[in-house]
């Protein structure tokens, strides 16, 4: 190793350590003036540990799905019922630069990711998490997250929004002896309602940079997987009979005037903003809980109708005509909770019909798409302290020349892709390996490995200049602290 | 949507109105973990259906006090008991102990399921282990205060059986501390296969 390599490797590490030692004293402070139950606001509230309610964190047990279906309200109001989240991660990609027939183009422009080797402060959320009363709670988050925000920048912007919000107001009945919940749920992302975690807005990867990155930039999602997060406003019933049925159906209106805070410093964008009041959302479940196995299998989706250019929403004579997504999905999620193992599997194929209006018709192949998605991921935990998760990801859909023109892409950088091959496709495929060690159930420590197969329908080369999906892998190590 | 709204609305001044009761408490934050009837399969948590009334009382107050400080009386029965007043946990005792409990009568090892028996009937004179069914009863049904072990959940029957060298169960270490003392892995394990089967 060069002298000069050595300097950066101990730079790296002295960094890595400035980061990461203070991170730790704060850990063991908590670790050491708390008691065991001392976590958050709906800990606090129950006085249960976050075991009761989560496996690993996001993710629920029975319990934890009764306790949010019955509107977080188990427990006794407190007046102060906040808590505090850190996320935090270094990362590494596998091939930094981009580059073309003269070799790595070089300017922060053309990197793969701004920050390389670096660590980030992800994200800081407040939440507002509690019971109201017996029948009405709330879990309001309100995050600082950083990303880059603007080309050639490597250093994180700050920035401020209302992020997940979810207001329930329930009450229980019984039916021949059994119970049956009825709620009513406001919220601000389709599918954060949602207490199974094979759905979008809690599945895995539970945690992953804000930063951006190739797959960022390029791969395609369906319109329900955090399309109109934090710019909706969902309002709907749900009922949960004798802990085996689970329906809901709700709509979705774009969450301005009245319903203005529901996206508080979240700005609507191309393809975020919905048109009307009643985008309908449903989700239908069945569930089985055998001693400490639990199964569901179910069905969710939305017909959304968005604008495709805020720009252009009132000054081009198209420029109201809306994009129709039509998302069917189907789900599925098995748990085996005992002590000291707990085993989850959970699985997702959401189907969208995409019907364009005159506006994106007019510069796409084809006037109607469609686009697949696949999830499924195995996860294993160990005395809830040790745990492993392996995760694969598939899209694929119609192929339109000029929806997916390129395969390459830049995080970023100015537009160089100009002798990028063409793609047409939206066809992605990988997968995400991530070992875990919770050294207290609010703490997370994990190393994640996101490997790519397939980019815009090619194994290798898609650029055209010898860069292939696998030098998009990204190594991460995160931290997630929740008080 | 508007109409919606106004249903929400209407619907939370309804709802406010509500009380709660036994069933209430009972389906809320019993049910969820031991069972609709208090016979759960879960190998977590233990059955509570049938158990002795005086029993369960004893144990609710120990986590509410907490003075019954394991794992998973941390994790899970500290914080949800400790809102319970002392006719809630009365009425909930009364309750459990007049549901029935099922058994499986389910032998998994006889081999195991014969030591076990032999242990619990008659204990080993030679490592100063007295007969368990001296206190809990020869079909292992305790009285009152001594926890009924008949058809409980086997996993749960042998954290136990670790809980008592420590002095997490503090009312119930100072007589099991020195039986279990001498109990080897294998008669722990053959008591847990013999109980599991009543």
């Amino acid at each position: 190793m060069s002298h000069k390599n050595k300097r950066v490797v101990l730079k790296r590490m002295s960094k890595l350590i400035k980061f990461i030692l203070p991170i730790f004293l704060l850990i063991f402070y908590f670790a050491l003036i708390s008691e065991a139950n001392a976590v958050p606001s709906f800990a606090r509230q129950t006085g249960m540990d976050c075991a009761a309610c989560h496996t690993s964190f996001p993710e629920l047990t029975p319990f934890g799905r009764e306790f949010k279906l019955n509107g977080y309200t188990l427990g006794e109001a407190k007046m102060t019922p906040f808590a505090i989240m850190v996320q935090a991660s270094y990362n590494n990609i596998a091939k930094d630069h981009y580059q073309n027939s003269n070799g790595p183009l070089g300017a922060n422009n053309d990197k793969a990711m701004l920050r390389q080797n670096d660590i980030t402060l992800d994200q800081v959320s407040l939440f507002a998490a509690g019971k109201v009363n017996d029948h009405l709670g709330a879990f309001i988050q309100f995050t600082q997250s950083n990303a880059n925000t603007s080309a050639g920048n490597d250093k994180v912007e700050g920035h401020s929004n209302l992020d997940n919000t979810d207001i329930r107001l329930i009450n229980n009945y019984q039916i021949s002896g059994k119970n049956l919940l009825v709620g009513f749920n406001l919220n601000n992302n389709p599918t954060v309602q949602d207490v199974w975690n094979s759905s979008t807005a809690w599945g895995f990867p539970f945690q992953s940079t804000g930063l951006d990155t190739p797959a960022s930039f390029a791969i395609p999602g369906t319109i329900i997987d955090g399309g109109l997060a934090q710019t909706s406003a969902g309002l709907g019933g749900y009922f949960w009979y004798d802990r085996h049925l689970y329906g809901e159906l709700s709509f979705y209106r774009p969450a301005n005037h009245a319903f203005s805070l529901l996206s508080a410093g979240t700005a609507f964008g191309d393809g975020n903003k919905l048109s009307g009041n009643n985008n309908p959302y449903w989700r239908l479940a069945w569930n089985e809980e055998r001693g400490p196995h639990s199964f569901m299998i179910g069905t969710f989706g939305m017909r959304a109708d968005v604008f495709p250019s805020i720009a252009d929403l009132n000054t081009d004579p198209n420029g109201r005509a809306t994009d129709r997504y039509t998302d069917t999905a189907i789900d599925a999620q098995y748990q085996y909770i005992s002590d000291p193992s707990i085993i989850t599997l959970q699985s997702s194929f959401i189907h969208e019909k995409q019907q364009y209006g005159a506006y994106t018709a007019s510069s796409t192949t084809n006037s109607t798409n469609t686009l697949n998605s696949f999830k499924a991921k195995v996860s294993y935990l160990y005395d809830r302290k040790y745990g492993a998760t392996l995760g694969y990801f598939k899209t694929f859909g119609s192929e339109d020349s000029n929806l997916y023109p390129y395969a390459g892409d830049l995080v970023g950088g100015s537009n160089t892709n100009s002798g990028f091959i063409a793609s047409n496709k939206p066809s992605y495929e990988w997968y995400v390996a991530e070992v875990d060690y919770n050294p207290r159930t609010n703490v997370r420590l994990s190393m994640q490995y996101t490997g790519y197969l397939k980019w815009a329908g090619f194994t290798s080369n898609y650029d055209g200049y010898g860069r292939n999906p696998s030098d998009n892998n990204l190594l991460s190590l995160n931290l997630w602290f929740a008080y | 949507m508007r109409k919606l709204f106004l249903l929400f609305i209407t619907f939370s001044l309804v709802s406010i109105a509500n009380g709660k009761d036994l069933n209430d408490i009972v389906r809320t934050q019993c049910s969820t973990c031991h069972g609709a009837d208090g016979n759960t399969t879960s190998e977590l948590y233990p059955i509570i259906a049938g158990q002795n009334q005086e029993y369960i009382a004893n144990q609710l107050k120990a986590y509410r006090d907490k003075t019954r400080t394991n794992l998973n009386a941390q994790r899970f029965m500290q914080g949800i008991v400790s809102r319970l007043s002392d006719e809630d946990i009365t009425n909930l005792a009364q309750y459990y102990a007049t549901l029935k409990p099922e058994h499986k009568h389910q032998i998994n090892d006889q081999v195991k399921y014969e030591i076990g028996r032999e242990l619990f009937l008659k204990g080993n004179t030679d490592k100063g282990i007295p007969a368990c069914a001296a206190c809990h009863g020869e079909k292992a049904l305790g009285n009152q205060s001594i926890p009924r072990l008949a058809g409980q959940n086997l996993n749960y029957l042998k954290r136990q059986f670790a809980v008592f060298h420590t002095n997490e169960r503090p009312s119930a270490s100072s007589t099991m501390q020195q039986f279990v003392k001498n109990l080897d892995e294998a008669e722990v394990n053959a008591l847990a296969e013999y109980l599991q089967a009543q």
